[in-house]
């Protein structure tokens, strides 16, 4: 692909377990916020565990401009809607001037999609049977819903497509996104995820024996799985030339992104982790960058016994010895696992660590697992300049992603 | 059942299942409030919840030409009395 353009990032919208928004977010990254508490979204007593990284107190009628139906959106449409209006108003592009439709598109990375809804209908189904029981509950089932109500409330004409590669399906969305507008095919792109909790994914996960029971601990000896959450991320991609002309505010940069596959296992990862070092390999080809280039790596880290120790491997056979000597940490143990929409999230955790100059810390990790031998930030935020950061997003189905995001320095830049 | 409690129980039903406020009378509910065939569908479950009775195959068919408040006013005005005076062979 011919990359005669730069593709900056200029406006953030999130909606997750720590932050209502995004200077909420930045505030309780840099603090070090847990949001991984009880899920009163539904009755967890029948299963193991019972936390999780829950968006609480959620009101779309709040987050959502009054102009837009949220008729028949799901909750994972009304958080993303409600991420892309912050997004778009932080990039100074809302009200959406009617110029910006023909060319503009959306890249959404999902999972669970309207599976929420679609449980609740079958609750309804069972308790007053099927005449009884609004079946408009399912039309936003499908994955896509989400991609498809932010275009059409928007009256986007240019691509759009959602991706579904579980935990790698934000991060993938970003790069791709990044791609269209490299190609010519969208000018401006909306790109991120969404991940709403249910009931089934929770159960899902329960069955694997992969979720704590208490707060995940990333790269702790006593870890004992993740913690599932729930957020929606989204970012506005543009070229540099065009955030110029316009005067936007620019967050930094998509250096370059990777993308491969284990071929291994429908759940854990290739112990040689072979998927992850290419992943990573492939991103820091992708940029045109070093591995003495990374200054910071925000780990997929999602505290399964052999999650971490398969990504540490994977760090140090990349990075060699200067593996042990960069910062690398898990915003997960603060947010949670938010599956489809955590490489966005993790996305904009690393804009934020770039224009805020600091590196978020992994808490709940009081003891490293000696085979996790790193440095993992475990003592609390750390202030830093950094400019290049690397962000890991490794799904079951080994679906590998890695995006490397730069500072800005210039017209624009945003300092936190 | 008077018409007044017909059309309160109505606009209950758009304000609190299809979030359309205080519909007017006489205009093409989807052109105006984007009201769908979903809607519809799902209208004629809660006019059954209202009425505490199932709609007959023939009574879902004459539905299908609604397309203002008025008319469904009026429909529900005209289930209601064909429920209050149940048909001859019943008898």
């Amino acid at each position: 692909m011919k990359k005669n353009k730069r593709i900056v990032i200029t406006g953030l919208g999130t909606k997750n377990a720590i932050g209502g928004d995004v200077a909420q977010f930045a505030a309780a990254l840099r603090q070090g916020v847990c949001g991984i508490s009880e899920i009163d979204l539904f009755d967890t007593s029948e299963f193991r565990t019972h936390k999780g990284g829950q968006i609480k107190n959620f009101d779309p009628r709040r987050s959502i401009p009054g102009e837009f139906s949220i008729k028949r959106m799901s909750r994972a449409d009304q958080l993303s809607f409600a991420a892309t209006v912050e997004a778009l108003t932080d990039a100074d592009l809302y009200p959406l001037p009617e110029s910006y439709k023909e060319n503009m598109g959306v890249a959404i990375g999902g999972g669970s999609g309207g599976l929420f809804e679609a449980e609740n209908f079958y609750v309804e189904l069972l308790k007053k049977g099927l005449d009884r029981s609004r079946f408009s509950r399912l039309s936003t089932i499908y994955c896509a819903s989400s991609a498809d109500r932010i275009a059409s409330n928007l009256e986007l004409l240019g691509p759009k497509t959602t991706f579904m590669t579980a935990c790698s399906a934000g991060a993938t969305a970003l790069g791709y996104a990044r791609d269209l507008i490299l190609n010519g095919q969208a000018s401006i792109m909306l790109a991120g995820g969404v991940e709403p909790m249910c009931r089934i994914t929770y159960a899902a996960f329960n069955a694997l024996k992969s979720v704590d029971d208490d707060v995940c601990r990333p790269f702790d000896k006593t870890r004992a799985g993740l913690s599932l959450g729930e957020a929606a991320a989204i970012l506005v991609l543009e070229p540099l030339e065009g955030a110029l002309a316009r005067g936007a505010k620019i967050y930094g940069e998509i250096l370059g992104y990777g993308v491969t596959c284990d071929s291994f296992h429908m759940t854990a990862p290739d112990e040689k982790a072979s998927g992850a070092v290419r992943s990573m390999q492939a991103a820091l080809k992708d940029s045109g960058l070093a591995a003495s280039d990374i200054d910071y790596i925000n780990a997929h880290g999602t505290a399964t016994p052999v999650n971490d120790v398969t990504e540490t491997k994977a760090i140090r056979d990349v990075f060699g010895k200067r593996a042990y000597s960069i910062p690398v940490s898990s915003t997960k143990s603060m947010h949670a696992h938010t599956l489809g929409a955590a490489g966005a999230l993790e996305g904009i955790v690393s804009l934020l660590a770039l224009t805020h100059g600091f590196i978020p810390p992994t808490i709940h990790c009081v003891t490293p697992d000696p085979d996790c031998d790193l440095d993992y930030v475990i003592e609390g935020s750390r202030k830093a300049d950094l400019r290049v950061v690397l962000s890991n997003s490794f799904a079951f189905g080994g679906n590998n992603t890695t995006v490397i995001f730069g500072k800005y320095e210039g017209q624009g830049a945003v300092h936190g | 059942m008077t018409r007044q409690d017909i059309e309160r129980e109505v606009r209950d039903i758009f304000l609190r299942a299809f979030e359309i406020e205080n519909p007017e009378m006489d205009v093409n509910l989807r052109e105006a409030y984007g009201f769908d065939s979903i809607d519809a569908i799902e209208l004629l479950l809660e006019i059954e919840k209202f009425l505490g009775s199932e709609l007959t195959q023939e009574e879902k068919k004459q539905a299908m030409d609604i397309r203002t408040m008025k008319q469904i006013i009026d429909y529900i005005e005209m289930l209601a009395a064909k429920r209050k005076t149940p048909p001859e062979k019943n008898k």
